[in-house]
């Protein structure tokens, strides 16, 4: 018999709870699998970003770059990266990324876990936006692969085309030395990346001589990601609790499109704030750490290293044309 | 050998963290069981709402075993649409920030959300979302949008959402948190209330002035995210050591007579000491 107060619960919050089945899940031949595109989009979103931007597991270790001050890791990789865009022989590349490999195993990267990062992704998007060029109506070229032959040739506007659409030769070779340069240059970006705590590329950005504004506008991105992904997550953790069946598409899109909107109300509200604070603190856009930044005689021969390997690769470039 | 029918919650050895070198929980062995009222306490950053978040099946145990209802919970396992729906309407979550919980366009279609989604009658989902309304005293905020409430007017329908499913345990994180006192003690006696119905009810909290008010049992994790202490309420809040020990009282050096002196300090029942 409940007491006396219970009379305030309404009669169905009383009643005892259905049944307990022991075994749940899987049996029945109408059970569902509950997942949902944003379930699956915010959980590798927020894995992403937080084993690879925030652990700084990498960044901690004692290897080659590591022991780098980053403003002589940042020079590297400009340089290179500034030498990459004069190459156009492939294996000049992939000599190059040779190097960036045996610098990455030196640095305690895995190997595979180097690769997977940028090969991954950088041939489909660059893939998508070199497709065009592959083709003889963009590249002239010994037509390799034909797609279709047209009846005759025509024109549209100041613009000819052959009679057949073809993979070129010269189309092929283009795309292929324009995906090898991202995935490269990429690879140059994500070493740096990966072996520079954030907070320490902030500030040699800034002593480099990036203006002011950009490098406080990274170091506020930083810790705006941060903070928004424990949100972004809470806010599909409380949808999730109280979910039962599997949501439909238009039902996910609804829910995303709000959480959207939240955001940017939160964040508005947020930048506010979290700007005061930081000025109240004394910060006058300078991002400071504790630590100060050093040369020592590694990074002069690291400096010395890279430029020489530049000057190489671009006297190598000249000498085989 | 058959599962113990009261048994809701069993964890066994459980093991989280969040970034792998990090721990939030080590070796956490805990049975919850039907009707029960337990508080989670400890520090900040003790791995309270993580327990809370294993415990409605949030996340998952990185080491251990988690049990709820007899099934282990596993990431797959809730995949199923059948032991979702079956899990998700006995066990609720209440969050620390209203905010994340809230997400419909109007206060009445939040509490709708969940009767909805268990297929009841229409007239019984508007029934039954009116009277929690009126039971958390919100009648008059239905078709208020709900990011537009006070923090305590968030908080209670943040609770109002999840009690229309009628749930068999709810699991509260801080729900003490940014209330003004009216709104804390309203809380603390509506706990009572759902207590007294039969509802298991596990709260993290680290505000010992409220404990002996709304559980029966203490759970204290310490600031290296292990199990501390199991026990009943008086018996836990006693021990002064252990409550030391796990950062949730504090030494206190005061003037007393011209003379400075220290002793331990907590909020067990307002602000309580002995000279």
């Amino acid at each position: 018999m409940p007491p006396e107060r219970n009379r305030l619960l309404p009669s169905w919050m009383l009643a005892p709870p259905g049944p307990v089945e022991s075994q749940l899940g899987g049996s029945s031949p109408s059970d569902k699998k509950l997942s949902s595109f944003a379930e699956k989009t915010i959980y590798s979103i927020f894995h992403l970003l937080r084993d690879e931007l925030f652990s700084e597991r990498l960044s901690r270790k004692k290897g080659v770059l590591q022991r780098l001050d980053p403003r002589t890791k940042l020079l590297m990789s400009l340089s290179l990266l500034v030498t990459l865009s004069f190459l156009h022989k492939i294996w000049l590349l992939g000599l190059t990324y040779a190097i960036l490999l045996i610098l990455a195993l030196m640095s305690h990267v895995g190997f595979w876990y180097f690769l997977r990062r940028v090969w991954l992704f950088v041939p489909l998007v660059t893939g998508i936006l070199a497709l065009p060029a592959t083709l003889n109506w963009v590249t002239p070229g010994n037509p390799l692969w034909i797609l279709h032959r047209f009846r005759q040739d025509f024109q549209y506007g100041h613009w000819s085309f052959p009679q057949t659409l073809a993979f070129s030769d010269n189309g092929l070779r283009s795309a292929l030395l324009f995906i090898s340069r991202v995935g490269v240059s990429v690879s140059i970006v994500v070493l740096l990346t990966l072996t520079t705590p954030w907070q320490r590329l902030l500030r040699a950005l800034r002593v480099l001589g990036v203006p002011q504004f950009f490098v406080f506008v990274l170091g506020m991105t930083y810790r705006y990601i941060h903070l928004f992904l424990s949100l972004m997550l809470d806010l599909h953790f409380g949808k999730k609790s109280r979910t039962l069946r599997a949501s439909r598409w238009s039902q996910d899109q609804k829910w995303v499109a709000s959480r959207m909107g939240y955001l940017f109300k939160r964040s508005h509200n947020l930048g506010e704030s979290v700007y005061s604070a930081m000025l109240a603190r004394g910060f006058q856009g300078e991002p400071k750490i504790l630590e100060e930044l050093e040369w020592s005689r590694s990074d002069l021969l690291a400096m010395t290293i890279t430029v020489s390997l530049c000057g190489a690769l671009g006297l190598l470039q000249r000498l085989l044309v | 050998m058959l599962p113990d029918p009261n048994l809701i919650f069993g964890l066994r050895q459980v093991e989280f963290s969040y970034i792998e070198e990090r721990l939030a929980l080590q070796s956490i062995d805990l049975q919850v069981c039907r009707g029960e009222s337990v508080a989670i306490l400890g520090a900040n950053g003790c791995g309270k709402s993580t327990l809370l978040s294993i415990m409605d099946g949030l996340i998952f145990p990185t080491k251990g075993i988690f049990e709820a209802y007899g099934n282990r919970i596993t990431e797959s396992k809730l995949a199923h649409e059948e032991f979702a729906r079956f899990f998700r309407r006995r066990v609720a979550f209440v969050f620390q920030n209203p905010d994340v919980q809230l997400f419909c366009p109007t206060v009445l279609e939040e509490v709708s959300f969940g009767p909805l989604q268990l297929d009841l009658p229409k007239q019984e989902i508007e029934r039954r979302s009116h009277e929690v309304l009126a039971l958390l005293g919100i009648g008059h905020l239905a078709d208020r949008a709900p990011f537009n409430l006070s923090g305590g007017e968030k908080k209670k329908v943040a609770i109002a959402s999840v009690l229309s499913m009628n749930p068999e345990v709810l699991l509260l994180d801080e729900p003490g948190n940014g209330l003004d006192p009216r709104t804390q003690a309203w809380l603390i006696e509506f706990a009572q209330q759902l207590r007294e119905a039969g509802k298991t009810i596990v709260t993290a909290t680290h505000d010992l002035s409220i404990v002996d008010e709304i559980a029966d049992r203490i759970i204290i994790l310490d600031e290296n995210h292990r199990l501390a202490a199991d026990g009943p309420t008086p018996e836990v809040l006693r021990d002064q050591e252990l409550l030391l020990k796990a950062n949730l009282i504090h030494e206190h050096y005061h003037h007393h007579n011209g003379v400075l002196h220290s002793h331990r300090h907590s909020h067990i029942i307002g602000h309580r000491h002995e000279h």
